[in-house]
């Protein structure tokens, strides 16, 4: 018992056990950690989401909202206005932008920047979405270039964004010509590219175009392509007729450019990109050979030379090697003479040369140092002028009256000594052959002459008499067939009638021959009958053959 | 020995030592005289500091986002309230500055200002006037009309544009819950017997 009693007590006397009241840390301060931690973590992204700010210079702020207009590359949102101020100087306006975080990456002075507004050019309507949602600014982005933060904003949005792939190539210009930027080039008449920029060259005394063909097309232009401005109607009126060439409607509108290969000539090795190219003034031109020995001649005519205009053709036996340079007009004071001195220009290399000598027709190559060796020819010219070579005016279009200067050896021309004292040969002349005209007109009337008109006029005369005969003759014939003919026709017709009475009055109605069939016919009815009733009784009684009628007997 | 009349009869009543959770009740009429609240400071203090990191959020970043085609707007809370003001609508500006914005923040305040000092038990001035002027802005608090009046807009403004509710709706919504469990958690009959012991 004790022991189980001093057990007891053992038990009781253990001590108590302590009792936390008081948690240390009590579990609804995760709640708060919680909430610091998601709001840090939003502040952080905030925070760190915040890209470079950068400021850019306009113009005029027209459209654009603080705090509202975006930044757009590709219409994606890249930024937004956070501040519009005026510039210092009052010129211009600053535009304050924030800048996404990735931003950074392409904050360089490569950077285009540009407002965005609805617009009507280049045969495009863009931006129609502004209308709507306000101005936006544009962006160009460029990771080359310096890094930067201030931006000069273009006026202008500029055509070809970053990254399109293609090349862009430079057209050396005398003028702008009808074209713009978003003009059109195309190639086959389908637009493969564009416009995208012009400014005068270094010198100022020509326009640099730049333009951007897409790709796959960059492919299409080698070294030699020749580009050509296909603005608007090329209406050309030359010796040769008149000429209208036009390409699309489009480009007559805004002008355009075209870009072939002339077609003589190999592509040669494929264009780079920022090539510089010739701009050629149209289709024509870029075939035309460029000749590099040209040579001048003096001619004088003392006839009229209206139509003969500087670029008329000159030609030998109806091929171009040459053109008119210069016409002028010469009076000698003491003579009174008029003279027209008209200079032309030849390109030799047009010419084959056959050297008879050896029998060989020298190629262009050997030609063209030949001709830069000899430089002076004129031994061959005064043995040309000699043989016969002068040069005459000539109509080339009767339409519109354009005059060439023809070029020929004319061996029975009256001799003339070539003239070499001047600034250049002169080449003789011949008048235009007017008076070859009137010798053949006299030819003509010679002939007329020798017509025999009085024997002609007598064989007429004869043959018109026999005719007035033989037409006598058909009239004497005509006059026997109405005295003799027609009477016997008229009796025996008389006769026929005659006859027809006779058949009608033996036939007719009241005849004696109708009446007595009419009579017979009867007759014969009533003899029927009575032998269809005989024939009735001996069917009924066929004894009365033998025995006779029964009726007879009773 | 601490007593209490009870609000419906009017009874006198010592109070017993509490338990850490129960309620007092009138042995007269059997309505409840207070709650009282097992851990009460901490409880109250956590809800008030996760709601306050709320409220920053709610009020700093967008709340809705509207879009048209191509117009988009984005307002936050502040702005909202600015748009008002700017309409000439100040009245309605200025009900919705206070009961949504100025009178949450003052509620949170007010009762960081008493909790912390009784969770460290040190004592601070003013905090009676405090605490009796976060018992009367209590009632002016008024955030959940504010997100019940969004969620209608969201409704009926869904047909005619695209809403997008942003972070701060989100924010705002468990600000409600949050609040209202820090409110909860407030044992009025404590703080007043803690604030008498240091008066």
């Amino acid at each position: 018992m004790n022991e189980g009693n001093s057990e007891m007590k053992h038990v009781e006397q253990a001590p108590e056990a302590q009792i936390q009241t008081k948690r240390s840390f009590s579990i609804i301060w995760v709640v708060p950690i919680i909430a610091l931690l998601i709001g840090g973590g939003l502040a952080f992204k905030a925070m760190s989401g915040k890209g470079p700010e950068i400021t850019i210079t306009f113009e005029t702020a027209d459209g654009l909202v603080a705090g509202k207009t975006q930044i757009k590359f590709k219409d994606v949102e890249v930024g937004k206005v956070t501040q519009i101020d005026l510039s210092e100087d009052q010129s211009g306006v600053v535009i304050t932008a924030e800048m996404n975080t990735n931003a950074k990456l392409y904050m360089t002075d490569k950077t285009d920047f540009w407002v965005v507004r609805a617009q009507i050019a280049a045969g495009e309507v863009s931006g129609l979405s502004t209308l709507l949602s306000g101005a936006y600014i544009g962006c160009n982005p460029s990771t080359e270039g310096q890094k930067t933060k201030q931006f000069k904003g273009l006026e202008k949005p500029p055509l070809v964004t970053f990254g399109m792939p293609g090349h862009h190539f430079t057209l050396q210009s005398k003028d702008l010509g009808s074209l713009d930027r978003g003009a059109p080039v195309y190639y086959r008449g389908i637009k493969v590219g564009q416009v995208v920029d012009y400014d005068f060259n270094h010198e100022r005394d020509g326009v640099d175009i730049k333009l951007f063909i897409e790709a796959p097309f960059h492919d299409k232009v080698h070294e030699n392509t020749r580009f050509w401005n296909a603005s608007g109607v090329d209406l050309t009126m030359d010796a040769t007729g008149i000429k209208l060439d036009t390409q699309s409607l489009v480009s007559i509108m805004l002008g355009g450019l075209t870009f072939d290969m002339p077609k003589d000539q190999s592509p040669g090795a494929l264009a780079e990109d920022n090539n510089i190219f010739k701009l050629f003034k149209d289709r024509a031109s870029i075939e035309e050979k460029t000749y590099t020995v040209k040579k001048f001649y003096m001619m004088y005519f003392d006839q009229n030379v209206r139509g003969l205009s500087p670029g008329a053709p000159v030609e030998m036996k109806g091929i171009r090697i040459g053109e008119v340079v210069d016409v002028k007009l010469q009076i000698n004071k003491e003579t009174q003479k008029i003279a027209i001195p008209v200079l032309i220009m030849v390109e030799p290399e047009r010419i084959d040369i056959l050297v008879t000598e050896e029998g060989v027709v020298a190629d262009a190559e050997e030609k063209k140092e030949e001709f830069e060796e000899s430089g002076d020819n004129r031994y061959d010219f005064v043995k040309a002028v000699s043989k016969g070579l002068r040069a005459q005016l000539k109509t080339g279009n009767l339409l519109t009256g354009q005059l060439y200067v023809d070029i020929d050896f004319y061996p029975e021309a009256p001799p003339v000594i070539a003239e070499l004292g001047g600034t250049y040969p002169v080449i003789p002349t011949i008048p235009t052959p007017l008076e070859q005209i009137a010798e053949s007109v006299s030819r003509i009337v010679k002939k007329v002459e020798k017509i025999p008109f009085d024997k002609i006029g007598k064989d007429l005369q004869v043959a018109i008499e026999s005719l007035t005969a033989m037409l006598d003759e058909i009239k004497v014939m005509s006059g026997n067939i109405n005295q003799e003919t027609i009477p016997k026709v008229n009796s025996a017709l008389d006769r026929l009638e005659e006859a027809m009475d006779g058949i009608k009055a033996t036939l007719g109605p009241d005849s004696a021959l109708n009446y007595n069939a009419r009579q017979v016919t009867s007759e014969m009815a009533l003899s029927i009958r009575s032998i269809r009733s005989l024939l009735e009784y001996l069917e009924r009684d066929p004894q009365a053959l033998l025995l006779g009628k029964k009726g007879d007997k009773k | 020995m601490h007593q209490i009349a009870c609000h419906e009869c009017d009874l006198i009543h010592d109070i017993p030592p509490m338990p850490s959770r129960g309620a007092a009740c009138c042995v007269r009429c059997g309505s409840v005289l207070f709650r009282a609240q097992e851990n009460s400071i901490d409880r109250t203090l956590a809800w008030t500091i996760a709601g306050l990191v709320l409220y920053v959020v709610g009020v700093s970043f967008p709340f809705l986002a509207m879009k048209n085609g191509p117009i988009s707007n984005e307002t936050g809370l502040l702005t909202g309230i600015q748009l008002l003001f700017d309409q000439g609508i100040i009245p309605l500006a200025t009900l919705v500055l206070l009961t949504c914005v100025l009178i949450p923040l003052l509620q949170m305040l007010g009762l960081l200002y008493i909790f912390i000092p009784l969770k460290l038990n040190i004592r601070v001035k003013y905090a009676v006037p405090v605490f009796r002027l976060f018992k009367h802005i209590k009632p002016w608090s008024m955030m959940e009309i504010y997100m019940l009046g969004i969620l209608v807009s969201i409704v009926k403004l869904g047909k005619m544009a695209t809403i997008v509710p942003g972070l701060a709706v989100i924010a705002f919504g468990l600000l409600i819950f949050v609040l209202s469990f820090a409110l909860s958690a407030v044992d009025e009959h404590m703080v007043w017997e803690k604030l008498g012991e240091d008066s």
